[in-house]
């Protein structure tokens, strides 16, 4: 008894086309920038001596994937045209995509985007470290499964479980696996659950790391692609859980049994600890010895890599010997290391010589440096021709350009990173270097650290303490005007950034409209929210204290409130009848809520009522207001409290009603009544 | 493409193929891809004398071995396909038989002459044909190994394997047994929870830990080489080693199953370069706390001394541990071992 609608699936099931993986070589994150010389890209990052990328793609090549696009920024394309002439044929099909000027994942996919290179569903995988153990077979199946059921289940994030250094926290739904809760930009480890979650039986989980790998449908490019300030797959999640009732779609998460392992770095500490469980094992099949495609390594006991010279590759005599004391290592080609020094969880790029009575814990090291007697190097990262001097100790977490001479006594080097020369810094905006004895030392700006990333990703610092407090008392601040603090600050924000416009010369509104976007995703408040803000943030402006003044500037940044207040005729073509309508009902409310920024505005003000017909009126003839909004708003405001203004609005309204009499009569006579 | 990166190209497809496999192939589809590999090599390379083409097969082989470590097939392949161009050589020029004892080391004068002057592109045929014959001789030595299977195991047996999940020829050599209306229980060893339950309904699955309760009622051994050497000591899959030990403590048979391609003509001094190891087999959880902690010795083979094996079952016949080393004889030359 099967029914037709299945039966009729049937056919594109047996010929499920295999997933196109698109993986993203590059990091965009300026906090990789000391190292840059060493390492232009983030895919040639040296973990146990073998660039990162490689991993990716041996575990890529167990996996059903036949067709990989590469994706990367022009300045890294010979790069990437290496691991291409590498991997080719290992894969059916392996393209590189280079973009121009890309500067987030998100420009990434929009490229990939508009040249119409993804043509159905997609394996997306944004940091070219990620690591899995399995061949995710399950994943995909379950993946595949969902879209049949319902073609709105765009997405599928993978999961890996282990706890993470970061605290992210997700809410998943127990049974299906559906995203129910994604923690703000601001602060990941923080979620704003309903009482209504906990019925629907989602289970906070804090005990899951992100692989950075995603099962896609084409949706996802679309989305990036229509929202061109998104930035990364994060952006992407967010708006779909913020507009589920909009798009309808909706995002999975399968988290991995213990026995599967996956993890990816995304920061110097990650990377580290990458380096750690790979030299561990943890991954195999993925390990170093049989990941990358030219490099001829060879393991020994407790977790000991050497590197080998193609040349002369001995089958039989062990012509390598170190001391017990090091363990977890990987060493590169003809590095010497003297014998009485202590290493362990490391790797030591090739050329490199470590003398005697070293102590190097948990670090990694580059190409022929030269490191004296009785050094101590712990957690630290260090590029390449790095000479370090006999005795030097290197405190826990330092980053180390290309051929720096370490000082030996350098003071203040929390949060900063040695390199040889000065930072440029119109390159990097967010850093800055100064000059200590022969070296620079590069801060960001924000004094932010450079070890980690920062907690959004975005290196933004600090995160406000603040929220943390507001978020516990928002239930008790419901008095407070109904007005919590994400959207103050929003509204902070926007008026912060008109003001910005305001002094611009040309006054672009699409720059406006993007830095309130990013306002709005930041501060993850709602679209009534942003409507009510937008306007009263607008109103606040000091220009806009007289009448004639406020009414040129509204003609002039016209496009903002049709961006905000008006349904677009074209994208309401695009959308189905359901969409549509709940787009004009939106609007709608937001028209709203633009009136109600008004009355904000005289509740706090009450010299503006003479103002406020003739800019009702005037946003009425300029075709942002509509009717409708109008009157359902007059309809609310209170007849005693606000006795005035119900008053100053009554001509209005009586215009409004004659206008069209022929047309709705007992509606009219209704509301005259009331 | 010139011929050069043509074969890189070849030899990167291959490895690729190897590491792309998890599990692994059956050797035997391993060898013959070997196999293939150079005579395609052989063919584009198209060396000049048989010295030239002793040296380039001999560095092929220590690149793709140095890449994959586990595999030591790559290498006995090269050596074999190496003494079979000598052989065809020898057999154009008419050499005469080199003397027994002498041999063992080295080819007297006139022959060394022969070989070195020889025109590769006469015997190219021969040689191309001979590397069939080879292939078709891996193909058949699983069915050879399966039918010794009667004349080694008897009603009654009480047989105790070990990787049976892993390994076909195993899997052969009891089936050919059960057919040949031999009435033997077979008690196999599994590593993981998931074999138990595939594993073949001829077999009482048991795990590792409980073999030496069943040792006293076993009467034979059956074990899968990963490779064996001349001195008749072997790799089989880890925990072989424990089973041989109580099998010897027990007095009991211990046969390994060991196709010819498997025979590695050096003397190992050293096991720890043989030793590949597997997975951290830790749940991934504890990575967060243990990370840097963590010792991973998972060994994929344990050494199995010659005293421990009774005997090796090849394609031809059964050889006891010490007779392995004539046995190189047929299949390797001198020459090209000590060159090697």
């Amino acid at each position: 008894m099967t029914p037709p609608a299945s039966a009729f699936k049937k056919p594109p099931k047996k010929e499920d086309p295999k997933l196109t993986a698109v993986l993203i070589l590059d990091a965009f994150d300026q906090r990789f920038a000391p190292i840059h010389d060493s390492y232009p890209c983030f895919g040639t990052f040296p973990i146990c001596n073998v660039p990162v990328v490689n991993f990716c793609l041996s575990w890529l090549m167990r996996t059903e994937v036949k067709t990989v696009m590469l994706v990367v920024s022009t300045l890294n394309a010979k790069h990437a045209e290496y691991v291409q002439n590498e991997w080719k044929s290992a894969f059916d099909e392996f393209t590189v995509v280079t973009c121009d000027g890309v500067t987030s994942v998100g420009d990434c996919m929009r490229e990939v985007h508009n040249r119409e290179l993804i043509t159905g569903d997609f394996m997306l995988i944004t940091n070219p470290s990620a690591v899995v153990s399995s061949t995710l077979a399950p994943q995909i199946t379950e993946f595949r499964k969902r879209r049949r059921e319902n073609p709105d289940n765009v997405m599928t994030l993978i999961y890996s479980h282990r706890e993470n250094p970061e605290n992210f926290v997700i809410g998943i739904s127990t049974e299906t696996g559906k995203l129910h809760l994604y923690p703000a930009a601001n602060s990941l480890n923080q979620l704003r659950a309903e009482k209504k979650d906990f019925y629907e039986g989602v289970s906070i989980r804090r005990d899951v790391t992100s692989t950075g790998i995603a099962l896609c449908s084409r949706l996802i490019a679309t989305q990036f692609s229509d929202n061109f300030d998104f930035v990364g797959i994060d952006d992407v999640v967010r708006e779909i859980l913020s507009k589920d009732d909009i798009l309808g779609m909706s995002v999975h998460v399968d988290v991995l049994s213990n026995k599967e392992k996956a993890f990816c770095a995304y920061d110097y500490e990650s990377l580290l600890i990458l380096n750690t469980l790979m030299l561990e094992r943890w991954f195999h099949p993925v390990v170093p010895e049989a990941s990358d495609p030219t490099r001829l390594i060879k393991s020994y006991v407790r977790n000991v890599y050497l590197e080998e010279n193609g040349e002369n590759v001995a089958l039989k005599e062990m012509h390598w010997i170190l001391n017990d004391q090091c363990r977890t290592l990987a060493v590169g080609q003809k590095a010497k290391i003297a014998f009485d020094t202590v290493i362990h969880t490391s790797c030591i790029g090739s050329h490199t010589e470590i003398s005697s009575k070293c102590r190097i814990l948990g670090s990694i090291i580059g190409k022929n440096c030269k490191i004296g007697e009785n050094c101590h190097i712990e957690h630290a990262f260090i590029g390449d021709n790095v000479t370090i001097r006999p005795g030097t100790h290197i405190p826990k977490e330092t980053i180390i350009g290309n051929s720096v001479v370490f000082p030996k006594d350098l003071p203040g080097m929390h949060n900063s990173a040695v390199i040889k020369s000065a930072i440029n810094e119109e390159k990097y905006e967010k850093l800055q270097s100064h000059c200590i004895e022969n070296v620079h030392v590069a801060k960001f700006r924000h004094g932010g650290p450079f070890w980690r990333r920062a907690v959004d990703g975005k290196t933004k610092f600090p995160v406000e303490e603040e929220s943390d407090t507001d978020t516990d008392s928002t239930d008790s601040s419901d008095g407070n005007d109904g007005i919590d603090d994400s959207t103050r600050q929003f509204h902070d924000e926007v008026l912060e950034s008109m003001q910005k416009i305001l002094e611009s010369e040309n006054q672009e509104m699409r720059h406006l409209i993007l830095e309130i976007n990013s306002s709005k995703l930041a501060c993850n408040v709602t679209m009534d929210d942003v409507a009510r803000n937008v306007f009263a943030a607008f109103l606040r402006l000091g220009q806009n204290l007289e009448l004639p003044a406020l009414k040129n500037l509204i003609t002039k940044w016209m496009d903002l409130f049709l961006n905000y207040y008006k349904t677009n005729p074209e994208t309401l073509r695009a959308k189905t009848p359901d969409q549509r309508k709940f787009e004009i009902e939106l609007k709608k409310k937001c028209q709203i809520q633009m009136l109600l920024a008004i009355e904000d505005k005289f509740d706090r003000d009450p010299g503006f009522l003479p103002k406020i017909p003739h800019l009702v009126h005037f946003l009425y003839t300029s075709e942002i207001l509509e009717e409708e909004a109008i009157l359902e708003w007059e309809s609310t405001i209170d007849k005693v409290e606000k006795k005035e203004l119900k008053e100053k609005m009554k001509p209005i309204i009586d215009w409004l009603m004659e206008e069209d009499e022929e047309d709705e009569e007992e509606e009219e006579e209704e509301e005259e009544e009331e | 493409m010139d011929s050069n990166t043509e074969i890189e190209e070849l030899k990167r497809a291959f490895i690729f193929s190897l590491r792309k496999k998890f599990p692994r192939d059956s050797s035997s589809v391993i060898a013959n891809a070997t196999v293939n590999l150079l005579r395609k090599i052989i063919f584009r390379e198209n060396p000049k004398t048989m010295n030239d083409l002793q040296v380039s097969l001999a560095n092929h082989c220590k690149r793709l071995h140095a890449a994959q470590r586990s595999e030591l097939i790559v290498i006995n392949i090269g050596l074999m396909i190496s003494k079979l161009a000598r052989d065809e050589v020898l057999q154009k020029k008419g050499g005469s038989e080199p003397e027994p004892l002498y041999s063992l080391w080295r080819d007297d004068e006139e022959t060394t002459e022969k070989l070195k002057t020889a025109d590769m592109k006469k015997i190219k045929k021969d040689l191309q044909a001979s590397i069939k014959e080879l292939v078709t001789e891996i193909e058949s030595s699983r069915e050879c190994i399966a039918s010794q299977s009667t004349e080694l195991l008897f009603n009654n047996d009480v047989v105790m394997v070990h990787s049976l999940a892993t390994s076909k020829t195993m899997h052969a050599f009891l089936t050919h047994a059960a057919k040949a209306g031999r009435k033997h229980r077979v008690i196999t060893i599994v590593d993981e929870e998931e074999q138990s339950e595939t594993a073949p309904d001829f077999g009482t699955p048991i795990d590792l830990y409980e073999a030496a309760s069943k040792m006293p009622q076993t009467s034979k051994v059956v074990l899968v080489a990963a490779a064996y050497f001349p001195d008749g000591s072997c790799l089989v899959p880890a925990g072989g080693h424990q089973i041989a030990l109580l099998a010897k403590r027990h007095c009991i048979p211990v046969y390994v199953l060991a196709p010819f391609y498997k025979l590695c003509p050096f003397f190992m001094t050293e096991p720890d370069a043989l030793h590949t190891f597997r997975a951290n087999t830790l749940p991934f959880d504890l990575s967060a706390k243990s990370a840097g902690l963590v010792d991973c010795l998972n060994p994929a083979f344990d050494t199995l001394e010659s005293d421990l094996v009774t005997l090796f079952v090849s394609n031809t016949s059964c050889i006891i541990p010490s007779h392995v080393n004539r046995l190189k004889e047929d299949y390797y030359h001198a020459q090209d071992i000590a060159d090697y």
